[in-house]
């Protein structure tokens, strides 16, 4: 590994020798230094009325969150004969060691495609048979032992709604608020579209409606209060992600069809109706998933998520 | 690459190019969906991060990524504004790039007559030079990655660039001043 942490706005080493070059090597004559400085100073300000960087780097820092790896299956699955996500790369002018890889396609080299094709096919199935007799849970990039209370879960793994792969991964939908309607009603909550890279769809989802609607998105009226809500600044008990999510389970007692998320960072909730919104953003994003049918949303601590009664309702 | 180091390597190290790719998505598609297609770039390079030899070459590297996504993006909108555009190359060959690229008129800023007589001067460019002065000055890209995007030396993008900044020059002087300049008008009485 060369490179080495810097701040946003800061080139790297290999970056500044390209500005070096460019200093040196783009010095333009005296007539034209007024124009260059105009043009410097235009780009720069056009460069202020663009989206805001931080947030975007933050949601490029949470895709291996959402995604565990290229090839790993976490918390739900997709239906029988589903495409893989392969074609990613179509018409791309990819590093030329991929392109070479991509051109060597026939004879043996097919062979062995099909041959690493169906040992993965087979190590999925596995997978899926281990989680359609245990129960699922999963913590984004951390994997974690089902919990042995759950070893007699004899249920399906939930399943995306009837959907194909996309040449970059597989569609999802996030669920967001929307102004003004959904502080007329907080059940209110709109869909918007993402492509999860791998089949950790459901962590995927959810890390996408942490991560916040996009700048255009955001400028149409859509909104989640669950980014704020978390404290991200602190101290993850899950060893580093947001959440988890543990399928086909009311906390901590076994139930078909029932999703539990809990946080794993502590929350702060500015009030009722904005815990209301973030349950119905979370509840409709998961309940996509046809298998996952009723959601729970626990506290870091165990208890309901917006319980005001402190009875802990939503785990009875 | 293992994969939990993969993931650390990649959230340390892409971050740090997003704005390097939001500016390049900006000029190529527009402010407005340049967040979007950064992030469909940015869950590529993550699902082609293992693949990625030289960590040396991230930068062009996640700038290939962002131009092709958002020549697919182009592609995407074609269907729906087929009227309004200019149709594009299946190939992706850096020679159509300046297809891509046109700069929003409005400056942003209210009483600034210099800033649209600028933008006015630079979309009234020939397409190849616009497309340097736009990825040189506006994406901010240095002469190098530019020839990568068009496929052109290093050298030809710098004299390409004098040459873009030349006209616009001339097209900005007021009459009499850019009269009083041109060679065929010095030593006239």
């Amino acid at each position: 590994m060369t490179y080495e942490p810097r701040s946003l706005n800061h080139h790297n080493h290999h970056h500044h020798h390209h500005h070096d070059e460019r200093n040196a090597n783009d010095a333009f004559p005296p007539e034209l230094d007024a124009l260059a400085a105009r043009l410097s100073a235009d780009g720069a300000a056009w460069q202020n009325r663009l989206p805001d960087t931080a947030r975007v780097a933050e949601r490029i820092r949470a895709i291996p969150d959402g995604a565990p790896s290229a090839v790993s299956v976490d918390d739900v699955t997709l239906p029988m004969g589903a495409e893989s996500p392969t074609g990613y790369g179509a018409g791309w002018n990819l590093p030329r060691v991929q392109r070479r890889r991509r051109v060597s396609s026939s004879g043996w080299g097919r062979f062995l495609g099909f041959a690493a094709a169906a040992v993965v096919v087979a190590l999925i199935a596995t997978v899926f048979a281990q989680l359609a007799t245990r129960g699922g849970q999963t913590t984004g990039p951390a994997i974690h032992p089902a919990p042995t209370h759950a070893q007699s879960q004899p249920t399906a793994v939930p399943t995306l709604p009837a959907t194909t792969a996309t040449a970059t991964g597989y569609p999802v939908l996030v669920y967001f608020s929307k102004n003004p309607d959904s502080y007329n009603d907080p059940m209110a909550v709109f869909p918007v579209h993402r492509i999860s890279p791998t089949l950790g769809v459901a962590t995927y989802a959810i890390q996408q409606l942490i991560a916040g609607p996009t700048s255009s998105e955001a400028s149409a009226g859509y909104f989640t209060e669950l980014s704020t809500v978390l404290q991200r600044g602190g101290a993850s008990s899950c060893g580093g992600p947001d959440f988890k999510i543990a399928l086909n389970m009311r906390g901590t007692a076994p139930e078909t069809g029932t999703a539990t998320l809990q946080f794993c960072r502590q929350t702060a909730s500015p009030g009722i109706g904005a815990d209301a919104r973030i349950k119905a953003e979370i509840a409709k994003t998961l309940t996509q998933f046809s298998n996952i049918t009723k959601v729970v949303i626990l506290l870091q601590d165990g208890h309901c998520f917006g319980d005001e009664s402190g009875a802990d309702v939503c785990l009875k | 690459m293992h994969a939990t180091e993969g993931a650390k390597s990649f959230a340390a190290i892409v971050p740090h190019h997003a704005s390097a790719m939001l500016r390049l998505a900006a000029a190529l598609i527009g402010p407005a969906e340049a967040e979007d297609a950064v992030q469909e770039a940015s869950m590529r390079a993550w699902q082609a991060w293992p693949t990625l030899r030289n960590l040396d070459a991230v930068r062009p590297w996640l700038l290939q990524i962002t131009l092709n996504v958002c020549r697919q993006w182009r592609r995407g909108l074609k269907g729906q504004q087929q009227a309004q555009m200019r149709s594009l190359p299946e190939e992706s060959d850096g020679q159509h790039l300046h297809l891509l690229v046109t700069l929003e008129e409005d400056p942003g800023t209210s009483n600034n007559t210099g800033a649209l007589d600028l933008r006015a001067a630079i979309n009234a460019l020939p397409d190849d030079l616009r497309a340097i002065v736009i990825l040189r000055f506006y994406a901010g890209l240095d002469a190098t990655e530019i020839g990568t995007m068009l496929n052109i030396p290093s050298g030809t993008v710098r004299s390409r660039l004098h040459r873009a900044m030349a006209q616009m020059r001339e097209r900005l002087q007021p009459p009499d001043l850019a009269g009083a300049t041109h060679p065929e008008m010095e030593g006239r009485s």
